[in-house]
């Protein structure tokens, strides 16, 4: 081990260990930068390990602390992919700088975060960027110069022609000039031109060039980027721009174009000065360094499609003619990634990149935002229907199955569509509508497009911002645990509820879980918070076996919580530090957390019923509900869910569900509950069915505990009794 | 007794516009004429006083953007307030700024942002007009003209910023 922390020490690295506890635990001895660095926090040991608290370390670096909501994130994800923070300068007190890069990894099961020192490396990686962006403000600046000088010669060539009234006195001035000149009569007949433009074009003699109409060519090709250029030219204006033209030969030329009338005293023009420059090295730079352009798909980036919608704010569109945004998201993409492997995906994204692309017009643009998002805006389009046709088109044609490394897999998408015909545009807006679209297609169960409507802004605040008020709500402990009773109908022996979570708010009032669960699940949030949950619930638990009253307390778990590596150790923890009984509480998973390891579950399931904890499965009959799965899981208790429970009255079908689902249940010794009881009609049926509890708004919903403590005993009378008969309280 | 108040904000803007030029100023009030590029993120310090209050200034001085750098929009989470800062003497910055600004919108909507058109200094080289003023006002930027090396509206333009945050003297 000693020469490990040597070569720590050479790489100047120091690794830390993240524990359950919110600590880290520094592994070996650190170095003596780190030391430095941690004169700002005082670390305590424990034997020869340093540790320190999460909290203090994340005060003292916001940026540490602002990187491990991506590593907490990276941790809990199957894949442990690691990430890396890029680099920043923390400076000590005493003002010395250090360059250092965070890497959050996962190794031999353990969440690690490596900081690395390059502050040795950093002055010649800091040389390369300072000259890189010396050159490039030289660049600027010379362009900046070029399209000064351009403008200054444009305006003496149409002063020389008004004052000296000579054509061919101009010519014989500007033969030999570096920038590109050419005369035209008004309706394009070039009477003038220089050896610059010769060359730009390298065509052989300058009588096939005049031949050519290059003006009718620079207004074809200059049109798509600034269509009001033949407006402009046609009223006499002064026009400049920059776009790609196309030499005789085929080679393409990015041209810095200015183009000026000359006017004869009656105003009318006689000529047209247009002045060229050659840019396309300047602009080469840019592609050479992928600027503009997405690596993996070739497709614009996300920068170049703000430069294209901004462009289109500028564009006049015939009256009933507007423009339409497709924001496409892949639905789960990521999991595709972490299971196939990142080359995979890049795969993946190029053939749903083409797919795209060959499904919209080719004058449609599309762009490649980043990840798994693409764009596509569309022209010219007269209606909603127009837009959510192309949508379903393009969703029709992501789902068409495609070959991974031999694997077939079948994506899809969740497209959101929004569409303005506005003069000057608010392309912000345009782009928000279609995204908050996506956004509700996602949550009303992806692989659809939705059209923008206004009740969305409401319903739907942007991700980001939801899920930081989420992580102050953590913050802030602002979450509260409500309980709703579950009514035994044949025995008196158990007093049980199940803990429910609500977020207190502070604007909104009490939101459900609904309203925030899902965010927090896919923010990774759902740790912290499912931890509060079982703390809550066992503190909750505890108290009341203090008050005489040993009631059952069952807790949601979620997959990704389950499947964190200290959750086994939290449970315990949880148990030990309130004192509540492990036989009272119950953990509540759904099938969605044994889908992708059956047999490790079952594992950790054993380990934690050997604590005496029983375990019931949620949402029976929702998912996959295999049988197979029913057989194998150590279960005590089965819920079936609302949605057959809703349906009794209505639905045969869901009655023999239900009457099999429990006869079944209880031929594997599983007692049964039912959920979403809300009518005499569907408790009369379940009673007669022999199902253990009832839980519903017909008795209770789910109440704070001063609440419950009040209503103990009417719920004791209830249990036991024929419930149809009981006194209800809702 | 008066609180403190932790915020974030961010300089977020082209490359070689002045922003850590800005921070420095404000922070330490220094200027070097010397264009030392900033790569990755620096976070200073700075506590101001707003009527019983102590505001803590977390200000995250962002690499400038350009072909090899673009916006690490993690980078942005949790940030009260943005100084958006362009280049009067450069109009490219002000392409670029504009781009910023959707990024910016996106990623932190409602958070205010002020423009700071930096290097007023150098008069004889400025090439902002109205037109482009007028751009970012279409945007919902309310813009400053500052100079680092004068220190001309730079206190002024972190007051604005925490002003618009909520947290000024008309905010507590």
């Amino acid at each position: 081990m000693a020469i490990l922390g040597d070569i720590l020490e050479e790489l100047g690295v120091v690794a830390l260990e993240y524990h359950s506890d919110q600590t880290f635990h520094v592994l070996g001895n650190h170095r003596s930068w780190f030391s430095h660095l941690l004169e700002k926090i005082e670390p305590f040991s424990e034997g020869a390990c340093t540790i320190l608290q999460k909290d203090e370390f994340c005060l003292k670096f916001p940026f540490i602390e602002n990187f491990l909501i991506d590593a907490e994130v990276s941790w809990t994800e199957p894949n442990h992919e690691s990430i890396r923070s890029g680099l920043w300068t923390e400076t000590t007190h005493s003002d010395d700088e250090y360059q250092l890069e965070a890497c959050a990894c996962w190794i031999d099961g353990q969440s690690i975060l490596l900081i690395e020192n390059h502050s040795n490396s950093f002055v010649q990686h800091h040389a390369v960027y300072q000259k890189a962006r010396d050159i490039a403000l030289l660049n600027e600046k010379l362009v900046s110069e070029l399209n000064q000088r351009q403008r200054e010669l444009q305006n003496e060539i149409e002063q020389r022609i008004l004052h000296d009234a000579s054509i061919l006195g101009v010519a014989e001035s500007i033969k030999g000039n570096t920038s590109a000149v050419m005369i035209c009569q008004a309706d394009g007949k070039v009477e003038v031109m220089n050896n610059a433009l010769v060359d730009i074009y390298q065509i052989e003699s300058e009588s096939d060039l005049k031949r050519a109409s290059l003006l009718d060519q620079w207004m074809q090709e200059a049109e798509e980027q600034y269509p009001e250029l033949k407006n402009v030219i046609e009223k006499g204006s002064y026009w400049e721009g920059e776009f790609e033209s196309i030499g005789s030969e085929g080679s393409s030329h990015w041209i810095r174009l200015t183009i000026g009338p000359v006017k004869e005293s009656s105003g009318v023009v006689s000529h047209y000065v247009c002045v060229a420059n050659d840019i396309s090295a300047f602009r080469q730079t840019d592609t050479n360094l992928g600027g503009g352009f997405d690596i993996t798909t070739r497709l614009p980036n996300r920068r170049h499609f703000w430069q294209h919608i901004n462009r289109l704010i500028e564009k006049t569109l015939p009256e009933g003619k507007g423009i339409g945004l497709l924001y496409i998201d892949l639905d789960y993409f990521k999991r595709v990634n972490d299971d196939l492997g990142h080359q995979a995906g890049d795969f993946l994204l190029s053939a749903i990149a083409s797919r795209i692309s060959r499904g919209v017009k080719h004058s449609d643009f599309v762009a490649h935002l980043g990840g798994d998002e693409f764009a596509v805006v569309t022209m010219m389009i007269q209606d909603s229907e127009q837009l959510l046709s192309v949508a379903n088109r393009l969703l029709e044609s992501i789902h068409e199955p495609l070959s991974v490394d031999g694997q077939p897999i079948t994506m899809s998408a969740s497209i959101g569509v929004s569409m303005t015909f506005e003069e000057k545009f608010d392309s912000t807006l345009l782009v928000r509508q279609a995204d908050l679209a996506m956004y509700t297609a996602k949550e009303l169960g992806k692989g659809q497009s939705l059209f923008y409507e206004s009740n969305m802004d409401y319903n739907i605040p942007h991700k980001l911002q939801r899920e930081m008020e989420l992580l102050e709500a953590v913050e802030r402990n602002e979450f509260v645990l409500y309980l709703q009773p579950q009514i035994s109908v044949c025995s008196t022996e158990k007093m049980r509820v199940e803990a429910l979570i609500r977020w207190q708010h502070p604007e909104k009032g009490l939101l459900a879980p609904g309203e925030f669960i899902a965010i927090a699940e896919e923010s990774g949030l759902i740790i912290p918070i499912g931890e509060w949950v079982l703390r809550s619930a066992c503190d909750m638990g505890a108290d009341l076996v203090s008050n005489g009253k040993p009631i059952s307390i069952a807790v949601n778990i979620s997959a990704k919580q389950l499947k964190h590596k200290d959750f086994y150790d939290s449970v315990v923890t949880c148990l030990e530090t309130s004192g509540y009984p492990a036989d009272l509480l119950e953990l509540e998973i759904t099938e969605s957390c044994f889908l992708d390891d059956l047999d490790a579950v079952i594992v950790l399931i054993q380990r934690i019923r050997v604590l005496g904890v029983t375990i019931s499965l949620d949402d029976f009959g929702t998912g996959f509900s295999s049988l197979n799965y029913l057989r194998q899981l150590p279960v005590d208790f089965l819920k079936i869910d609302q949605s057959f429970v809703q349906e009794i009255s209505i639905d045969r079908q869901s009655q023999a569900i239900i009457s099999f689902v429990i006869n079944l249940a209880h031929e594997l010794d599983i007692e049964v509950i039912a959920e979403g009881v809300e009518t005499d009609e569907q408790l009369n049926f379940l009673i007669d069915r022999k199902v253990n509890f009832i839980q519903g708004y017909l008795f209770y919903r789910p109440m704070p505990l001063d609440d419950l403590e009040g209503c103990l005993s009417k719920i004791e009378d209830l249990c036991g009794e024929n419930p149809a008969l009981g006194v209800r309280t809702i | 007794m008066g609180k403190v108040i932790a915020k974030k904000v961010c300089m977020v803007g082209p490359f070689a516009v002045g922003k850590t030029s800005l921070v420095n100023r404000f922070v330490k009030s220094i200027f070097s004429d010397k264009y030392l590029t900033t790569i990755g993120v620096k976070i200073s310090k700075k506590q101001i006083d707003v009527n019983d209050d102590k505001i803590q200034l977390m200000i995250w001085d962002i690499e400038g953007v350009d072909v090899f750098t673009e916006l690490k929009p993690s980078f942005l989470r949790g940030a009260s307030g943005v100084l958006l800062v362009l280049d009067g003497t450069r109009l490219k910055s002000l392409d670029v700024a504009i781009e910023l600004q959707r990024v910016l919108s996106q990623q932190l909507p409602g958070v205010p942002i002020i423009g700071l058109l930096n290097k007023s200094d150098l008069t004889y080289e400025w090439k902002l007009g109205d037109s482009e003023l007028r751009e970012l006002e279409k945007l919902g930027i309310t813009t400053i003209m500052t100079s680092a090396k004068t220190g001309s509206n730079v206190e002024a333009a972190f007051d604005s910023l925490v002003n618009a945050m909520g947290l000024g003297p008309e905010g507590v």
